[in-house]
């Protein structure tokens, strides 16, 4: 390590700035390993790793067989698996051991390293069940619906020459014991945040979720309703109508077979769906590797500047993803122009923006023919409200990359922020043939509030605003659809 | 999102759930104590018909060797059957069942099936179950046997406790509902008439853990790594759980 960088490293350790510090020693000992596209970066030895990854491998490829076809995804996929609690306090593991979310620019996952291997493989399908979902989506997906899934698979696991699909999970089970029923099914599709997210009904919402998802799965018949009800949804037919259109019969007597069953496995049945193993493909991951330190960190740094990104403007994430970033930086990444550019656009969202121009303008003076380094120009110029100049870098970022959908959206919001609605909107669209995030939509959605094209902006805006988990954008998305309201009642024509 | 649920109100509805404590009643038809005559058996993948919750799927593993050695110390030859046959073949003959009369002659065709394909005296049928028991001090007694939950990472030295202040805790555990494992196995005739049915207990699911209780005086009750429990008291359970009708060996 040079002197300056020494100097630097120093200075991240011992002066410390307002996020929290990167110790070195923090930063040794992680491994990264890739398996079907999919990046593995974890608190682990290589050897543990390799265990993870495989198991992963082996994920994929039963999903792969029982859909038929392979979903291969056109963004990195990245997931972190921590082990120290601290660290994963930090990156969002409070009172859950994983998460997983998706943009425009790559998805992310991060998952806890339990000390029981079975039950990080638990969490860690979870999660990649609902980045394997999201691939190729141009919507939002229903949450029960994504989490009854991503329940159904996180139990998959090879047992005595057979591969076992759908045992229960020791929570759901306890949860039949405690409950014994389901939450009602017209609340689980279409109950607001308060039926589905405050108190037990959380419970509730997500064991019913499992529960129906497990029941429908379990037969042809209903692996057929289950897809034709979340694709009815997904398109915005009205719930009864979905109801009617995908399984012919009420909600109350669904419920009933779902009563039904959930007695069934109270009484101890075996209702696993048992596979031929040698069906599946599986295919070896490559062995891990030790990872660097400015690896490991500019990685994690990479991951909460994702996190904080998705916040839009003060975000826990964002002193995190400074301090990581500043550790690459000093470690050895000096060199690096994306980490330093990455760096100065996490500044930039901290309000910090005299240091994320210089940052910025090393990295843009080492390598202005570098996509990343131009993107991260573009949301920096965005953040101090220079929509010109923005504009300039996400065209120049274009240039180097004629399909990036980030590219295409950053474009879509500088010309927005310099009132060239229609050329903003026909880049948003771009962006949208590209790839789908809820923040799209929402942009695009205000777009069209502006312009008052009216069905097309509650087209947008009602699947988020519907969301009970969908936060920040949610709300952001029902704040449009009242504007819209007030003036269809002030204008009815 | 993965939430993390509360790990003893988990265990404790599992225990609800999967049954209740018991004394070992295993039963035995006549003329069956000691197996006479029965040689060969078709052993089944474990848990083929009754649930596994998924976080112990890989708790077969060891029950399944220690079977077959419990087996082969009797002077038995097992040929044990994968999961994937086992369910095959036993989802058919409940087909076959349902279409010639009582669902309850399942086990006859069961073996019917089976006779096609192999030569055998008996078929096997075991299983983990996953259940609760009252314990006292961390004491229980369930399915013929009497465990103690362990400790484990007890401090040498922690200030404001003597050593033998520091073994009591350690020995000491918690009273209630607390979940446990045990062995459960059926037997069949050739012809799939029940000759034998039999429990026996395992161990605790979790352990006390003292590694933070020299910093926050805390001791948690954590899952324990060697699911479903130690190898002496999976063999002891197999034992328990076969008796009468393989003879337990002597102490």
């Amino acid at each position: 390590m040079s002197l300056r960088c020494s100097v630097l490293a120093l200075a991240v350790l011992w002066v410390g700035c307002a996020g929290p510090q990167v110790r070195r020693d923090s930063l040794e000992g992680w491994s990264e390993a890739e398996t079907r596209g999919v990046r593995l970066i974890a608190d682990a030895r290589g050897e543990e790793l390799d265990a993870i990854a495989s198991d992963l491998s082996s994920l994929h490829a039963t999903f792969t067989y029982l859909l038929g076809r392979d979903i291969t995804s056109s963004v990195p996929t990245t997931i972190v698996l921590i082990r120290d609690p601290e660290r994963a306090k930090r990156f969002g593991l409070r009172g859950r051991l994983g998460f997983a979310w998706s943009t425009l620019e790559g998805s992310f996952a991060v998952v806890s390293l339990d000390r029981r291997a079975v039950q990080t493989r638990i969490t860690l399908f979870h999660e990649y069940t609902h980045l394997l979902l999201w691939r190729h989506r141009n919507a939002l997906i229903a949450r029960w619906y994504t989490e009854g899934l991503a329940d159904y698979f996180s139990t998959v696991a090879f047992r005595d020459g057979a591969l076992v699909v759908g045992a229960l999970p020791a929570d759901r089970l306890a949860w039949l014991i405690q409950r014994g029923h389901p939450m009602p099914l017209d609340q689980l599709f279409g109950g607001d945040r308060d039926a589905t997210l405050r108190g037990r009904a959380i419970y509730d919402f997500y064991s019913t979720a499992w529960a129906l998802t497990h029941y429908l799965l379990a037969t042809p018949k209903g692996r057929a309703e289950l897809s034709r009800f979340e694709k009815e949804l997904a398109k915005g037919t009205a719930l009864d109508a979905a109801r009617e259109a995908a399984f012919g019969r009420s909600f109350e007597r669904l419920t009933q077979e779902l009563t039904t069953h959930l007695g069934y496995l109270a009484r101890g049945a075996a209702a696993e769906s048992i596979l031929d193993p040698r069906q599946v493909r599986l295919t070896q991951p490559v062995p891990a590797a030790p990872m660097h330190p400015d690896a490991v960190a500019d990685a994690l740094g990479s991951v909460a500047l994702s996190l904080a990104s998705e916040d839009e403007g003060e975000s826990e994430y964002a002193p995190i993803a400074r301090a990581y970033l500043e550790a690459a930086v000093a470690e050895g990444a000096a060199a690096n122009a994306p980490a330093r550019a990455a760096l100065a656009h996490v500044r930039a969202l901290e309000g910090d923006a005299d240091g994320a121009e210089a940052t910025l303008a090393e990295a843009l003076r080492d390598a202005p023919g570098d996509f990343s380094v131009q993107l991260a120009a573009g949301h920096v110029a965005l953040a101090r409200g220079a929509a010109d100049e923005a504009e300039a870098h996400f065209r120049r970022a274009l240039a180097l990359d004629e399909r990036s959908a980030p590219a295409w959206f950053g474009l879509g919001r500088a010309l927005a922020r310099a009132g060239q609605a229609d050329h903003a909107r026909n880049a948003l669209e771009r962006a949208r043939s590209l790839g789908w995030s809820a923040g799209l939509d929402l942009e695009l959605g205000r777009l069209h509030v502006e312009a008052h094209r009216v069905s097309e902006a509650r087209a947008l805006l009602q699947p988020l605003a519907g969301d009970p988990h969908g936060g920040k954008i949610a709300e952001q998305a029902a704040e449009l659809l009242k504007q819209l309201d007030a003036t269809d009642a002030a204008d009815p024509s | 999102m993965r939430a993390s649920p509360p790990l003893q109100r988990t265990l404790l509805g599992l225990g609800m759930l999967l049954g209740c404590a018991s004394d070992p009643v295993n039963t035995l038809a006549p003329g069956y104590q000691g197996a006479p005559g029965l040689e060969r058996f078709i052993v089944c993948a474990p848990n083929t018909v009754i649930a596994l919750p998924a976080e112990f799927q890989s708790a077969t593993g060891p029950l399944r060797e220690q079977i077959d050695a419990y087996l082969r110390f009797h002077d038995r030859k097992a040929q044990w059957l994968d999961l994937l046959e086992c369910k095959q073949q036993w989802t058919q003959a409940i087909s076959a069942a349902k279409e010639h009369g009582p669902i309850e002659r399942t086990p006859a065709f069961f073996a019917e099936q089976l006779d096609a394909r192999y030569d055998f005296d008996a078929i096997v049928m075991p299983s983990l179950l996953v259940h609760a028991v009252r314990a006292s001090k961390g004491y229980a007694w369930w399915d013929g046997v009497q465990r103690h939950m362990r400790s484990v990472n007890v401090p040498d030295e922690v200030s404001g406790f003597s050593r033998q202040q520091l073994n009591w805790l350690a020995d000491s555990g918690p009273s209630g509902d607390i979940v446990v494992t045990s062995f459960h196995v059926i037997v069949f005739s050739r012809g799939g008439e029940r000759i034998f049915e039999g429990r026996g207990g395992i161990d605790f699911v979790s352990e006390l853990d003292l590694s933070s209780f020299r910093h926050n005086r805390a001791i948690e009750m954590r899952v324990r790594d060697d699911l479903p429990g130690d190898v002496d008291a999976l063999r002891e359970a197999i034992a328990v759980g076969f008796t009468p009708f393989l003879k337990p060996p002597e102490e």
